[in-house]
């Protein structure tokens, strides 16, 4: 994979040690707010008796395994840096992480498109999970930003516009453009590294709109 | 817009319609708030007290019917999700 090319090559240059400590906040915020957005949407499922909850529930439980997948990888990783120094920070836990990252959170971006998708095509589309769940680091980023780029998309043309649906809008871009970053890691290691802020402040977005809409 | 309400939405109007009524409503007040056919308003109201979110009663030989405990947070809860799914620029 290209990721773990490169890492191991470099070596801890391309990514200081302290970076697991930043991304595991990151991804931290990023899995609290997915499992708040989930508990939201079971609370609205419990409420309403509708299906359409499940949407979000099941999307955003999904992107919420991968991001605590990773947070327990970088904690792993910032708390025993010595023991991976030879292979460059790479060890088992982040090898094992990030697959598990990869399948969930596309499992995740797969059925948030479902919201948008077509009612003609919603049903034909589970066929194609399966040539998706072993990806290499490129080609899920590729897929990634895809599916977002439509949802983004969707959201910017579709709707009334209220600022709930600003801040919607604001952290889709926001996890796009982390994809987006994300692929700069071979160029530019600050990028890459601020491509996880924008992650967690794409997160906050979704935190402020779960707020405002609960409180009415 | 010619666009068909889904069932939720017209859960949501009847319950509307008899809550801005001070959570008592005739039958008739509802059909014309929900804007429905008498049939079909029929089923609604039927399902409504059904799944206890409503209740039927009847004062000095006039049908009316009000909104239980369950069927305000039923309704809270349709208009959250409502909220909820703007923000994701869907309609429901």
């Amino acid at each position: 994979m290209v990721f773990e090319t490169v890492i191991i090559q470099e070596g801890p240059q391309l990514i200081p040690i302290w970076f697991y400590l930043a991304s595991s906040i990151a991804y931290g915020t990023a899995a609290l707010i997915s499992y708040l957005i989930c508990y939201f949407a079971f609370r609205l499922y419990q409420k309403s008796k509708s299906k359409l909850n499940l949407i979000p529930l099941f999307g955003f439980l999904s992107l919420a395994v991968g991001f605590t997948t990773l947070l327990f990888a970088s904690l792993y990783t910032y708390n025993y840096p010595d023991l991976f120094k030879p292979l460059g920070n790479i060890n088992q836990v982040n090898g094992q992480a990030f697959p598990i990252y990869y399948a969930a959170s596309l499992i995740g971006y797969f059925i948030l498109l479902m919201i948008y998708l077509p009612k003609n095509l919603k049903d034909k589309f589970y066929v194609v999970y399966f040539p998706l769940w072993y990806m290499d680091l490129f080609s899920y980023h590729l897929v990634s930003l895809a599916i977002v780029g439509y949802i983004l998309l969707k959201n910017v043309r579709a709707g009334k516009r209220t600022f709930e649906r600003g801040l919607v809008i604001a952290a889709f871009a926001g996890i796009f453009l982390f994809h987006l970053l994300q692929l700069t890691l071979p160029f530019s290691p600050t990028l890459y590294l601020i491509a996880h802020g924008i992650l967690a402040g794409g997160f906050l977005s979704f935190l402020w709109m779960l707020i405002r809409v609960s409180r009415r | 817009m010619n666009e068909r309400r889904s069932k939720i939405s017209i859960l949501k109007d009847i319950l509307r319609t008899i809550e801005r009524e001070n959570g008592r409503a005739k039958p008739t007040h509802i059909l014309y708030g929900a804007n429905l056919s008498h049939d079909r308003l029929k089923k609604y109201l039927d399902n409504l007290v059904a799944e206890g979110f409503i209740q039927k009663i009847e004062e000095k030989g006039q049908q009316y019917y009000i909104t239980t405990l369950k069927g305000k947070e039923f309704f809270s809860g349709i208009n959250k999700m409502k909220k909820f799914f703007e923000a994701f620029g869907v309609e429901i």
